[in-house]
C-alpha cells in the first residue's frame, strides 16, 4: 500500500520535472517581464518540492510500518474485476461512439454494464439496455436535439 | 432601494416565463434526486448537464445549475436520516442525529425540520445576497490585479487547508490543477503551451469532462465495484410537521445555522460542507447537555441542514462581485457564465441587473418549490432509494458520455472524462483530495493573469502587493494559513503519526 501510494508522488515528481524542463521552451522571462513559461515553471518547482516531501514522508512511514509489521488489508477480488470491467467498457464506449454511432455503441455498452452490475441473465440485460437507449434517443436526439454521432448503420 | 424592488419584481416576471420556470423546476428536482441518491453529488451532476445548457441562454442555464446545487442540499438530508448514508458530502453530519431520530420513530420530524431549516436558511441567505451584492460590487470596482491575486491565492489556500487530511497532498493537487490550467493558449502572450500539436488542447482542457471524470466516473467506478446494501427506515408522512417543542428546540439552531452558513459561504474555499460541520460543532458546544448529540438531538439536524443551505446563496456573492468563485460549484457556474459571454465581476450587477435579479428570484422560488418537493412528496424520493445501484450506474454513465460528447461533438472529450475518472480513483485511493485540483484548475488562468499583471505593474518593486492593504491582508492570511498548517502537520508527524497511520 505504501509503495503504491508512493507511486503517485513519483508520478507527480516526474510530471513536475518534465514541466520544469518544458516550460523553459516557452521563455521564462523575468519577474519584471514574465514570459509564458514563468508561471508553469514556478508551479513545477513547487510540485517538485512537494512531491519530494511526500516521498520522504512515505519512506519514513514505510520504515515505521515495517518495524510495526503492518500488513495491508485484503482487497476484494470480485470488486476489482467489476471495476476493471466497467473501466474497459467505458473506454470502449468512448472509442466506438463515432464508428458505431450513438445507438449501437450505447446498446452494446449498456448491455454489458447492466449484466456486470446485476445478477441478471442476458435477455434481461439486453431488454434494459434497449429500453435505456430508446429513452435516451428520444430525450437527447428527438427532444433536446443534442448532436450525437449517427454511425454507419443507425 | 425602490429600483432594486422593481428589478426584483421584473426578475420574478422573467422567472414566471414557462421555459425559465421549467428550468428552475427541473434543476431543483434533479438536485433533490442526486442529493437523495448516494454516490452522485451536485458537482458531478452539474458538470454532466453543463454541456446541455450551453445552447440555451445564460439565465436558464444558471437557474437550472444553481437549482441542482441547492436542491442537492435539501435532498442530501433524506438519505442521511433514513439510510444513515449521506446523499452528498454536506449531509454527513446529519447522519449522526438524523438517523438516530429515525430509529426512535421520529424520522418524519427529522425530515420536516431539515426541510424547514433549509428553507429558512436558504431564504435568509438570498435576502443577504440581494442586500450585500450591489454595495460590495461598488467596493470591488477599486480592486486591481494585486487584490485578485490575493483573493484567489487565499481561496486556494483555504481550500487546501480544509480539503483533506494531508496538507502536502492538498498542495500537490492544487499545483497539479494549476498546471492543468496552463494547458492551451497563454492569455498574455497568446502562445500555445503544452498542447504538443493536439488541436483539441489549443484552447485548454474543458472543465466539464475533467470534473465529470474526477467526481462522477470515479465515484461510479468505486461504487460499482462494491455491493451497496441499503436498509431504509420508512417515514410517516403524517408526522412530517415538527411539534411546538421541536420548533422551540430548533429555532435558535436554525438562526445560528443561517448566520454560520451565510458567513462561511462568503469565505473562499468555504461552502456547504464546512458550514454544516462548523454548525454542528457550535450546536454541540452551546447545548446545555452535549451528551444528547449523536443520540437523536433535533438541533444536530436543524443547525447543519440550515447552514448548508444558507451557504449556497452567499457563495454567489464573491462570484458576482469579484468574479472569484468561493468553491468548486461556483467555479462551475463561473465557467458556465463565461460560456454564455457573461463575465462575473464588479460590473456584473450594473451591466446585467435583469439577469442578477432573475437569478435571485429563482432562488426564492426554488426554495419554495423544494419545500413542496421535500415534504409532501418525500415518499417519491424514498422510492428512488430502492433502485439498485447496478441499474443506476449504467444510466449515469450514458448521461456522462452524452454530456461529454456534446461539448465539442468529439469522442476525445469522452476519453478525457474516462482518463480523469481513472485518475480520480487513483487519487482517492491514496487520499489525494480532488477538490483543490478542480478549484485550482478553474482559478489557474485568473491567478496567472493577475500575477503577470502584478509583476508588470510592480516593476522592480517586488513587494508591490504589500502596498495594497486588502491584497496584502489576503496574501498574508494565505501564507500564515499554509505555514500554520505545515507546522501543525510537522508536529503531528513528530508526535507519533507513524503509529496511528494519520496523514500530514
Amino acid at each position: 500500500m505504501h509503495r503504491k501510494s508512493a507511486l503517485v508522488a513519483v508520478a507527480l515528481l516526474a510530471l513536475a520535472a518534465w514541466t520544469l524542463a518544458d516550460s523553459t521552451r516557452y521563455g521564462i522571462g523575468g519577474f519584471t517581464a514574465p514570459g509564458p513559461g514563468l508561471f508553469p515553471f514556478l508551479l513545477a518547482g513547487i510540485l517538485c518540492v512537494v512531491s519530494v516531501a511526500l516521498l520522504i514522508q512515505h519512506g519514513m512511514r514505510a520504515g515505521a510500518a515495517a518495524r510495526l509489521d503492518v500488513t495491508p488489508p485484503e482487497t476484494d477480488r470480485h470488486g476489482r474485476k467489476t471495476f476493471w470491467f466497467v473501466a474497459i467498457v467505458l473506454f470502449g464506449y468512448a472509442l466506438l461512439l463515432e464508428p458505431l454511432g450513438f445507438v449501437l455503441s450505447s446498446f452494446v455498452s449498456m448491455s454489458m454494464l447492466f449484466k456486470a452490475g446485476n445478477a441478471w441473465r442476458w435477455p434481461a440485460a439486453l431488454t434494459a439496455a434497449a429500453a435505456t437507449v430508446a429513452i435516451a434517443y428520444g430525450v437527447f436526439i428527438v427532444v433536446l436535439n443534442v448532436p450525437l454521432p449517427r454511425g454507419h448503420w443507425i | 432601494m425602490e429600483g432594486a424592488i422593481n428589478l426584483l419584481a421584473e426578475g420574478f416576471g422573467q422567472l414566471l416565463h414557462p421555459v425559465t420556470f421549467l428550468h428552475c423546476f427541473v434543476g431543483v428536482s434533479i438536485g433533490t434526486l442526486v442529493g437523495v441518491l448516494p454516490g452522485l453529488g451536485p458537482v458531478a451532476t452539474m458538470s454532466m448537464l453543463f454541456p446541455l445548457t450551453m445552447g440555451g441562454d445564460a439565465l436558464n442555464s444558471i437557474v437550472m445549475l444553481a437549482g441542482i446545487y441547492y436542491g442537492a442540499m435539501y435532498g442530501g438530508s433524506t438519505t442521511s436520516i433514513l439510510v444513515n448514508m449521506p446523499g452528498e458530502a454536506a449531509s454527513v453530519v446529519t447522519c449522526l442525529d438524523g438517523y438516530q431520530m429515525a430509529k426512535q420513530g421520529r424520522a418524519g420530524r427529522a425530515l420536516g425540520i431539515a426541510a424547514f431549516g433549509s428553507f429558512i436558511g436558504g431564504t435568509l441567505s438570498v435576502v443577504g445576497l440581494m442586500l450585500l451584492a450591489t454595495p460590495l460590487s461598488r467596493v470591488a470596482l477599486n480592486f486591481g490585479p494585486a487584490e485578485y491575486f490575493g483573493f484567489t491565492v487565499l481561496g486556494l489556500s483555504v481550500c487546501v487547508f480544509v480539503g483533506g487530511r494531508s496538507l502536502l497532498k492538498g498542495c500537490a493537487m492544487a499545483a497539479l490543477g494549476l498546471l492543468l490550467g496552463c494547458i492551451g493558449t497563454d492569455l498574455v502572450s497568446g502562445e500555445v503551451r503544452f498542447a504538443y500539436g493536439a488541436s483539441m488542447l489549443q484552447d485548454g482542457l474543458d472543465i466539464a469532462p475533467v470534473v465529470m471524470g474526477l467526481f462522477g466516473i470515479s465515484e461510479i467506478l468505486v461504487n460499482a465495484s462494491k455491493r451497496m446494501n441499503t436498509s431504509i427506515i420508512e417515514p410517516q408522512v403524517r408526522g412530517l410537521l415538527p411539534t411546538r417543542d421541536d420548533w422551540k428546540q430548533s429555532l435558535p439552531s436554525i438562526g445560528r445555522g443561517s448566520i454560520v452558513g451565510f458567513l462561511l459561504g462568503l469565505v473562499p474555499g468555504g461552502g456547504s460542507i464546512l458550514s454544516s460541520f462548523v454548525s454542528y460543532s457550535i450546536e454541540k458546544r452551546v447545548a446545555r447537555d452535549p451528551s444528547r448529540f449523536g443520540k437523536g438531538a433535533i438541533e444536530g439536524v436543524a443547525g447543519p441542514e440550515t447552514a448548508n443551505n444558507a451557504s449556497v446563496a452567499s457563495g454567489f456573492i464573491p462570484l458576482f462581485t469579484l468574479g472569484v468563485p468561493s468553491n468548486v460549484v461556483m467555479a462551475l457556474l463561473l465557467a458556465n457564465l463565461m460560456v454564455h459571454k457573461v463575465a462575473p465581476g464588479p460590473t456584473f450587477i450594473s451591466q446585467n441587473p435583469q439577469l442578477f435579479y432573475a437569478i435571485v428570484a429563482s432562488m426564492y422560488v426554488g426554495n419554495v418549490l423544494l419545500l413542496v418537493l421535500n415534504l409532501p412528496l418525500i415518499g417519491l424520493w424514498v422510492r428512488f432509494l430502492r433502485i439498485p445501484y447496478g441499474v443506476l450506474f449504467p444510466i449515469i454513465i450514458l448521461f456522462c458520455v452524452v454530456g461529454a460528447y456534446s461539448i465539442n461533438s468529439s469522442f476525445v472529450d469522452v476519453l478525457v472524462m474516462a482518463i480523469f475518472g481513472l485518475l480520480g480513483v487513483w487519487f482517492r485511493r491514496f487520499d489525494y483530495p480532488l477538490v483543490p485540483l478542480v478549484f485550482a484548475f478553474v482559478l489557474g488562468p485568473t491567478i496567472e493573469l493577475s500575477l503577470n499583471q502584478l509583476l508588470i505593474v510592480g516593476g522592480e518593486d517586488y513587494l508591490f502587493i504589500f502596498t495594497r492593504p486588502v491584497a496584502a491582508t489576503a496574501f498574508v492570511v494565505a501564507i500564515l494559513l499554509t505555514i500554520s498548517g505545515l507546522v501543525a502537520s510537522g508536529r503531528r508527524f513528530r508526535q507519533g503519526v507513524l503509529d496511528s497511520g494519520d496523514e500530514v
